[in-house]
């Protein structure tokens, strides 16, 4: 399932490959579904036993990437970026181009032709351009026009032992995750939210709060790890093979912490192994969930993932089985979590 | 001033003012009709009134540090909560929740002439292993910096003036206010130091139409600072404009009016820096008239913010005024 | 009225970010004039409404009325006025620009600094903030102190003039001129009934943070929107990835932009042979369309923009063509559909 879904470009803005398989995969298991005019989806799962409280789960579809900007006279495509991407490892990467998906890759010129000064030199993205082949402006405009989305083209691979390389891991993880969740029924009533554009501001999560406005929303993600040479321990986010990562506080949230503390018991109770994220940078739609509308309890739990945002993030498998245990048994457990808030919040 | 002392040595770093909170329900509690939290751990209290609705806000919360990695050796290292000035933190003292103290430092060899970040500092709290650290200290756990309260002539020396003054101011005003002419909310609250995120969801759910936030700000009356006119002692600051908010002309006007004749000293505050809870809240659903009150403090964000108790004093008499008055905005 | 002439009023009047009275008390009269009925907000939003007799939908067009300028925060021993920026300036523009004062009454001043004679060679290298800028007016701190209250503020002094060829300069043609190519498109469409209620919304405080679309675009709602706004057109110093003057009304696209909305749009336009360019944003435009796309529970949205060279100067340049051709495309969309579901898929 995750090597479909990685493999299924969606960039922010145009989630629609991604939002159809799963749609096509997962809408039999639903109640009652939304798409909404963002693209955003909902799928509703009555609760077994009668419940007033709104229990969200939410992950996003979209993933970073490019967007045509131009197209120079020779036939070279000039781009922009969609999400946060580091100019560095654009160089050479391969990539699709539109809803064709025209082959093309990043262009530079050849190690030969650079002075010692260039070489030096972080190749900013208004100086890349890709090529398809095409031979003058008019024909690369019969494959490609203003506005197309360009996704990284890169297999999903078997490393060894459980690890695995692909694109997009953040956040298809979390949404082959979720999938897996709405095979159950559970207690509660419960919103399964995949989300649109979160790579761009967290602005599907923003309307989708103001629709189903949650009481307790868990946001699984994909997260960074960093353990990896030349970074000092205190300075590793997350680890892999050492489990689903429960955040404290990053740049957009401060998770919830009797909700966080209930996570905790819950993965103590059945011995599901767990990290929390050592670093407070990055940000999530648990941001947009915790403070829009009626604003809601938020957890952030996520799957470690080394380079991420590139189109070789490493995870591993352990840490995927444990992520869906633990969230599952969340949610299982979710009755007796007690939200303590004494007052109207969230409830009108 | 015991209530104030209270209230600045309470530790509330943000997302975790459960205590502060229960500290201002106990005070104010006699005084409105009923007081409620909710899902971001703001604090709402509510005095009926047959007028329109109209929400005070001032933040609990205060910037502080949260320890994440615990080395073998048992020093701490840590995240900011909030815009800490690292400068302003090296070598202060600072206390976790559950009573252990710690010391913020810089890594030896570091040299802060290179500039200073959280990567190259840690905390220790004395512990002499990894195993005792976390005895005392959990990653998540926060701590605030300490600052005496302390009085000095008419100033006030203390950490978390920013905004326990202005949460005093309206706990100071609730208890006074006899007559009100609006259907009063009052709102503590939580995560404003990480960008005005408590306030919203709060605000979202009363829907009031004028609301008015009560917080600080800085001073343009110390040696070689950026210029403003504010000054400790020329009375509460009236804002027009920060950098999150423009205020409410005719909102700004009338409370401008109401200062004046009731005899309460005020000046105006333009400052480009700083949010404050007031942008937020006018931007919520359809929009409320909004508009801020601040006490005027120096050296905000550090362990001995200092304030005038004349201009807290001139913060409540206006909350109370303002409550009173059925103005009308033009 | 003609379209120059509108821009031209439009422009003269002065509107700094959280300050939009005079143009809020002109366009309630213009809109009154075309039989809208008018609402405003808390923040002086203006909307006017031109309701349906057949349908139920909405269609809402927004163009922001303020403008970028210059606030006083405090008047020196002196007489001289020290100010903060209200929106994005360049302070590099403003030393021997000449401004006017919005106190008691309107001051015309000029902004000075050290006279280079006076600086050592470092600092005649270094640019001039906005701490080594002040505002003369030619008062005593007495006089200046009595008529100019703190907070008071200032915009440029500019006249409003026309190029060779069909383009004008002045100030605040951003976004002055989308509004008057509002006024002038429902005029146009006096006599037209439309299938839905079309809302035309002034918003204030854009320059500062999108803030009044925020809240407009909440309270009204509206099934799709359309936001008027200015982009980057080409000068000799920044000829890449933007536009000329003349080119037409610049489309965007990206993840702020509905996809079938805009492809409809282009269609109407390739249809009536009316020019256009796209332009590409891979995230924030910057613009109010960003701030309406997620209010509520979502907003299909578009961005047209008209090519203007200088942004945020007191000689923002565009092309009246470009704005005729805004007018045309605007009123050719609005007519291509009767029903906004059509629209949406």
């Amino acid at each position: 399932m995750l090597k479909i879904l990685t493999e299924l470009d969606g960039v922010s803005g145009n989630e629609k490959a991604v939002s159809d398989f799963i749609i096509s995969q997962v809408s039999y298991l639903s109640d009652d579904t939304i798409v909404d005019s963002m693209g955003n989806i909902i799928f509703f799962k009555k609760g077994k036993k009668n419940n007033n409280r709104k229990i969200a789960v939410f992950a996003h579809m979209d993933e970073v990437g490019l967007i045509v900007s131009d197209i120079t006279d020779d036939g070279y495509i000039k781009f922009a970026k969609v999400g946060g991407i580091d100019d560095r490892i654009l160089l050479t990467q391969r990539v699709r181009v539109g809803e064709k998906g025209i082959e093309g890759f990043v262009g530079i010129k050849a190690v030969h032709l650079q002075g010692n000064d260039e070489r030096k030199k972080v190749v900013k993205t208004e100086d890349l351009y890709i090529d398809i082949g095409a031979s003058d402006k008019e024909d690369a405009k019969k494959y490609v026009s203003k506005g197309d989305y360009i996704s990284f083209v890169s297999e999903f691979t078997r490393l060894h032992d459980r690890r695995f390389k692909a694109k997009a891991v953040d956040d298809r993880a979390g949404c082959g995750v979720m999938m897996e969740l709405m095979k159950d029924r559970y207690d509660a009533d419960i919103y399964f939210c995949f989300t649109v554009q979160e790579e761009v501001g967290l602005r599907g999560a923003k309307v989708l709060t103001h629709r189903i406005e949650p009481d307790i929303a868990f946001i699984l993600e994909a997260t960074t790890a960093s353990d990896t040479p030349f970074t000092p321990e205190h300075l590793y986010a997350t680890s892999l093979g050492k489990g689903p990562v429960i955040s404290l506080m990053d740049s957009g949230a401060y998770s919830d912490k009797e909700l966080n503390d209930f996570v905790v018991r819950v993965a103590t109770e059945r011995g599901i192994n767990f990290q929390y994220k050592l670093t407070s940078n990055g940000g999530n739609d648990s941001r947009a969930v915790q403070t829009e509308a009626t604003g809601c309890r938020v957890c952030s739990i996520s799957l470690p993932c080394r380079y991420i945002h590139s189109p070789v993030c490493v995870a591993d498998g352990g840490d995927y089985d444990n992520m869906k245990k633990l969230i599952k048994a969340v949610l299982n457990d979710i009755d007796e979590f007690d939200n303590r808030n004494d007052g109207l919040g969230g409830e009108n | 001033m015991e209530l104030l002392t209270r209230l600045t040595q309470c530790s509330a770093v943000s997302g975790n003012e459960e205590h502060i909170v229960s500290i201002i329900k106990d005070e104010i509690r006699d005084y409105v009709d009923e007081t409620y939290t909710d899902n971001l751990g703001n604090l709402i209290a509510h005095k009926k009134g047959d007028g329109k609705r109209l929400l005070f806000a001032a933040h609990t919360d205060e910037i502080g540090i949260m320890a994440n990695y615990i080395d073998d050796c048992g020093y701490i290292r840590f995240a900011c909560v909030g815009k800490v000035n690292l400068y302003a933190a090296l070598y202060q003292r600072v206390r976790f929740s559950s009573d252990v103290y710690g010391v913020v430092c810089c890594d030896a060899k570091h040299d802060i002439k290179n500039g200073l970040k959280t990567k190259d500092m840690y905390i220790d709290i004395g512990a002499s292993s990894k195993e005792e650290a976390l005895s005392l200290v959990s990653p998540g756990d926060t701590a605030s910096f300490c600052g005496d309260f302390r009085i000095s002539g008419d100033k006030i020396i203390s950490k978390a003036l920013d905004n326990r003054a202005g949460v005093y101011s309206l706990v100071q005003a609730i208890k006074r206010i006899n007559y009100n002419s609006f259907d009063l909310y009052f709102v503590f609250s939580s995560q404003k130091e990480l960008g005005l995120r408590g306030v919203k969801p709060a605000v979202y759910n009363i829907n009031p139409d004028i609301a008015i936030s009560v917080d600080v700000t800085d001073t343009g009356d110390t040696p070689n600072c950026e210029v403003n006119d504010i000054k400790l002692g020329s009375g509460v600051a009236v804002k027009i404009m920060d950098k999150s908010v423009i205020t409410h002309k005719g909102l700004r006007n009338a409370i401008c009016q109401i200062a004046k004749d009731s005899g309460i000293d005020y000046q105006y505050e333009i400052i480009t820096f700083r949010d404050n809870d007031a942008g937020a809240m006018q931007t919520i659903r359809g929009g409320a008239v909004t508009g801020a009150l601040s006490v005027p403090v120096r050296y905000i964000h550090t362990p001995c913010e200092t304030a005038q108790i004349s201009d807290i004093n001139a913060c409540i008499s206006l909350i109370c005024e303002i409550c009173k008055k059925d103005f009308i905005l033009v | 009225m003609n379209l120059v002439k509108r821009i031209e009023e439009l422009c003269k009047l002065c509107g700094v970010s959280g300050f939009e009275h005079n143009l809020s008390v002109y366009l309630e009269n213009k809109l009154k004039e075309l039989n809208l009925k008018i609402y405003s907000d808390s923040m002086g939003n203006i909307i006017g409404v031109k309701k349906s007799k057949i349908g139920s939908g909405k269609v809402m067009l927004e163009a922001h009325i303020d403008e970028i300028g210059l606030m006083v925060k405090s008047i020196d021993k002196n007489g001289f006025l020290l100010v903060v920026p209200v929106g994005g300036i360049d302070s590099r523009i403003l030393c021997g620009s000449s401004v006017i004062v919005h106190g008691q009454k309107d001051y015309v001043g000029v902004i000075g600094a050290k006279p280079p004679h006076l600086m050592d060679k470092e600092e005649y290298d270094e640019i001039l903030g906005f701490e080594n800028l002040y505002i003369d007016v030619g008062m005593t701190r007495e006089d200046a102190v009595a008529n100019i209250p703190l907070g008071t503020t200032v915009t440029f002094h500019s006249d409003f003039v026309q190029l060779k060829g069909s383009q004008c300069f002045s100030k605040a043609m951003d976004d002055r001129a989308a509004v008057a190519v509002l006024l002038e498109c429902i005029d146009k469409m006096k006599d037209t009934e439309l299938g839905y209620d079309l809302y035309i919304c002034f918003s204030v405080q854009e320059e500062v943070g999108m803030r009044g679309a925020n809240i407009v675009s909440y309270s009204v709602n509206p099934d799709i929107a359309i936001a008027i706004d200015v982009t980057h057109a080409s000068t000799p110093d920044e000829p890449k990835g933007t536009f000329k003057c003349g080119v037409g009304p610049v489309i965007c696209k990206g993840p702020n932009i509905h996809k079938s909305v805009c492809e409809r749009f282009i269609k109407v336009l390739q249809r009536e042979q009316i020019p256009f360019e796209i332009e590409v944003e891979g995230g924030n435009t910057g613009t109010d369309a960003w701030a309406i796309q997620t209010a509520k529970a979502g907003i299909p949205t578009m961005l047209v923009s008209l090519p203007l060279k200088y942004m945020h100067t007191p000689v923002e340049t565009l092309s009246i063509t470009d704005c005729e051709h805004t007018v045309e495309a605007l009123c050719a969309f609005l007519k291509s559909f009767d029903r906004t579901e059509g629209v949406l898929c």
